[in-house]
């Protein structure tokens, strides 16, 4: 098994730091990509943050009333080593695109 | 995440004579619930995206096979920002948001039919309109939930003059309440100022009173232990009783008016009220 971390992403509006409000999911727990993980405050907003992966959860970062700042850890996961690739980098879960003409396409002029 | 299909326009059916520019999204569930779909209404400053998509009330309803209808205010989000001062009066919009809901193809309330009338969710502002909504709107509404609900609207007391005072050469706002909203809608450089400005000046121009009208069908409201507006639950819940209406309240621990929206539990709760 392999581990791979997540910082807290990029909030946008030059947000630099959240706070935490709840955590969602718990370490242990098996988590689905796009799962609710955890709702942080900014100073313009509340936001919830889905799961950019699947996969365990082996630790969380920052307790409710906690500031993280964008690019500090947030959570760290357990994947199956065949899935964490070389440099750590995540094969996407969507199957690849492929782009099937099923019908004929009639002159479009 | 955006499970399910939806489809997005810039509502162009007129109500009044005038295009009312309102950026419309109807997004269908993977699994229906066979429900009524759900309207959702955002706050001031807001939109559909910062108040239901990023917070995860979108995909919660959706994941309990709630069809649901976004609709950004004028002003707001992907909306278009008119420059007629009537557009952004309370009357209008919520004559807009009905036709809304009949161009979704909501249907009038039946009895025995889950699939038939609307349910509503407003935040702050949006609560207002939904109050309004429900009270102007009984064939077609069934439950409403208010979330972060007013007694009085603040931006009845907004100084309109020290705002636009304050934008032209930067004279310092007297009033705390007009400059502390006056940054809200600041600090998001996505917001039309002077819409929002438009905005304050219809809602002068029309009060709420949740008195003159209250909706009779059956409410939830909530709102976060820390903002001033729980006080006003109780008062509003008086109200609908008084009416006939049943309200049932919620208050979420260690929350204020922003982190109210993300609550988990606001949003089971909301769930489940307008599931049953």
């Amino acid at each position: 098994m392999a581990e791979i971390s997540f910082p807290l992403p990029d909030l946008g509006e030059g947000l630099i730091e959240a706070t935490v409000l709840e955590w969602l999911v718990s370490p242990g727990e098996q988590v689905e990509r796009n799962q609710p993980l955890v709702e942080v405050e900014t100073t313009k907003s509340a936001v919830e943050l889905p799961s950019p992966q699947a996969g365990k959860v082996v630790r969380i970062y920052g307790g409710p009333g906690d500031r993280i700042n964008v690019g500090e850890p947030l959570i760290v996961f357990e994947v199956p080593d065949n899935t964490a690739g070389i440099v750590g980098t995540v094969p996407k879960e969507e199957a690849p695109k492929r782009r099937v003409r099923l019908s004929a396409v009639l002159d479009e002029d | 995440m955006m499970s399910g299909r939806h489809t997005g326009e810039q509502h162009s059916h007129t109500v009044e004579g005038t295009d009312p520019q309102l950026y419309v999204e109807v997004h269908d569930p993977d699994a229906d619930a066979g429900l009524r779909p759900i309207l959702l209404i955002h706050g001031f400053s807001s939109s559909s995206k910062l108040n239901w998509e990023d917070t995860g009330w979108l995909s919660a309803l959706l994941a309990a096979g709630r069809r649901v209808i976004t609709v950004d205010l004028p002003g707001h989000g992907r909306s278009g920002a008119p420059e007629d001062m009537d557009s952004y009066s309370p009357s209008r919009i919520r004559a807009d948001l009905l036709q809304i809901a009949f161009d979704a193809g909501v249907r009038p309330v039946r009895e025995g039919d889950p699939s038939s009338g609307l349910d509503l969710i407003g935040y702050s502002l949006g609560s207002r309109l939904a109050w309004e909504f429900g009270a102007t709107q009984p064939e077609i509404v069934h439950r409403i939930v208010l979330g972060g609900p007013n007694m009085a609207d603040p931006l009845a007391e907004f100084d309109l003059v020290a705002a636009q005072r304050y934008l032209a050469d930067g004279t310092p706002i007297a009033d705390e309440s007009t400059a502390g909203l006056l940054k809200m809608a600041q600090a998001l450089p996505s917001n039309n100022i002077f819409a929002l400005l438009s905005l304050v000046e219809a809602i002068k121009g029309e009060p709420y009173d949740p008195a003159e009208a209250v909706p009779h069908m059956p409410m939830l409201l909530v709102a976060g232990e820390n903002d001033e507006r729980a006080a006003s639950m109780p008062r509003l819940a008086t109200l609908a009783a008084t009416s006939g209406s049943m309200a049932e309240e919620l208050v979420l621990p260690g929350r204020n008016h922003t982190s109210a929206i993300t609550s988990r539990a606001f949003k089971q709760a909301a769930v489940a009220f307008l599931g049953s």
